[in-house]
């Protein structure tokens, strides 16, 4: 397995999310981490005010058919379950980034996967993507021929 | 930051202090109370001796210390801390940009550009004692802590260097959100608001983005295509604002003003490709755009009200008066 040295960028990731919002929109690959940065609009949401997200600290990142699972080791700008993220409006967006642990610098495909929500159904009915069928993003095709290298600015 | 605070005064009163010849060789007690007169607080042991270390590195002073004598002196007569030398009119000229930089500029530029200011602010306070810094004449409209504007000085960076940005966008026309390659061209402001002109390589095309709307944009390696095409400056010649409306073309515009506000429209013309058709006695006049309509030039237009008629296109006649009351 290929050590990362340097870092990565892909700027266009296709993937298969359960739906396009949230986007999976970048992946950075680092020696230290994986960042995968998301987008979410409220924009159409049937929940008043644009409702909550939040994320579970339980959440991976795991090649498909592989065994290793990439724990969550950080997140930005959505909060960890049980604290939520709340909306004023069916106009607000949320840009967002999980941190991962590292991923190999090679072509792979991958999965993101939020593990069940274990709390009520009226919360699990509210969330936007506490359950697994509302977040997980499956097919994550990484391509490092479309990988670009970052920059020190 | 408090003027007590500033190092480099504390480095002019140590250039000032080693180059006294009626006092040569001061030891480091010395210096201290250079600076201490110099600033009308004493600095400490420790920030002198750094101050002598920053001055040796950062302005590549030749300040040598004599163990034996326990004294500095300079190495190199010829060495001068203040770099080029200044006539009365040079300092003038630096004076008024710098005031005028304080008015206009400060609220406009960001973290980076406030250091350098501070240095040529710090000499500039020392040559002129009595000059009144505190005092405001002039007043701009800039807007403060507006969402996106921590991104300046990458942009700025990325233009000056030609190097390829990646950001998210969230578009508030669509509601989405996108991943895009930029290369910056321009940063440019207007109406308060500032914007990066760049290279899309999604759009193939220039492509305007506002500060307020990208996220996270990171510097990324590889070739710069923002010199293809046209350049950023030739883009904006026919255009009033930002957005120009899609699939429109370079087109005349009438307008006709009512006497009222025919001394602004010949104070303030809208954009330079503006021109009066005929004036009639009244006051009444009819001028003519030539132009890409863009969304600006639609609300500006609107703004106006009833003091304004739209003559042609016609489009834009129901763009501006009629599709502007639903």
């Amino acid at each position: 397995m290929k050590k990362t040295t340097k870092s990565y960028l892909f700027s266009q990731v296709p993937n298969e999310g359960v739906s396009d919002n949230p986007t999976l929109l970048r992946i950075t690959i680092t020696p230290a981490y994986t960042k995968v940065d998301f987008g979410y609009s409220t924009f159409n949401s049937i929940y008043s005010n644009g409702g909550w997200i939040q994320i579970s600290p339980e959440t991976y990142m795991q090649a498909m058919n592989g065994k290793r699972q990439y724990k969550l080791l950080n997140a930005e700008g959505i909060s960890f379950s049980p604290n939520k993220h709340y909306f004023e409006s069916l106009r607000d967006w949320q840009f967002y980034s999980l941190y991962f642990e590292s991923i190999p610098a090679e072509d792979g495909i991958y999965e993101i996967i939020e593990p069940e929500f274990m709390g009520d159904k009226e919360e699990i009915m509210a969330a936007h993507h506490v359950s697994g069928e509302n977040f997980d993003f499956f097919h994550i095709h990484l391509d490092m021929q479309k990988a670009i290298q970052m920059r020190e600015y | 930051m408090p003027v007590t605070k500033n190092p480099y005064l504390r480095y002019k009163a140590i250039d000032a202090r080693l180059r006294n010849r009626q006092k040569p060789l001061p030891t480091i007690q010395d210096l201290i109370q250079a600076c201490a007169k110099e600033t009308e607080q004493e600095p400490s042991l420790d920030t002198v001796v750094k101050d002598i270390k920053n001055m040796r590195y950062s302005f590549h002073a030749p300040i040598d210390y004599c163990r034996s004598k326990r004294v500095y002196e300079y190495t190199d007569d010829t060495y001068r801390f203040d770099g080029v030398g200044l006539m009365e009119q040079d300092i003038n000229s630096i004076k008024n940009a710098i005031e005028l930089i304080q008015s206009i500029g400060s609220s406009r530029v960001s973290g980076q550009f406030e250091h350098a200011m501070e240095k040529v602010l710090t000499a500039y306070r020392e040559k002129f004692p009595q000059g009144n810094f505190k005092r405001q004449f002039i007043q701009t409209d800039a807007a403060k802590d507006f969402r996106g504007f921590q991104h300046f000085d990458l942009f700025f960076r990325a233009i000056k260097d030609r190097i390829p940005v990646s950001i998210v966008h969230y578009s508030y026309s669509k509601h989405k959100f996108t991943s895009r390659i930029i290369h910056p061209m321009l940063l440019k402001e207007f109406d308060n608001r500032w914007y990066v002109v760049a290279f899309s390589e999604e759009h193939n095309e220039i492509r305007t983005f506002g500060f307020d709307r990208i996220h996270d944009p990171v510097c990324v390696q590889g070739d710069f295509r923002g010199e293809q095409g046209p350049d950023a400056v030739s883009y904006f010649q026919n255009i009033y604002g930002i957005y120009p409306i899609e699939n429109q073309d370079i087109q005349s515009i009438l307008i006709d003003i009512s006497p009222q506000e025919l001394a602004y429209f010949r104070s303030y013309p809208i954009h330079e490709s503006q021109q009066f058709v005929r004036v009639q006695n009244s006051g009444r006049a009819r001028i003519k755009l030539n132009l890409i309509p863009s969304f600006e030039l639609i609300r500006l237009l609107r703004s106006f009200g009833s003091t304004i008629r739209i003559v042609e296109p016609e489009w834009l006649r129901l763009e501006v008066n009629e599709n502007f009351k639903r």
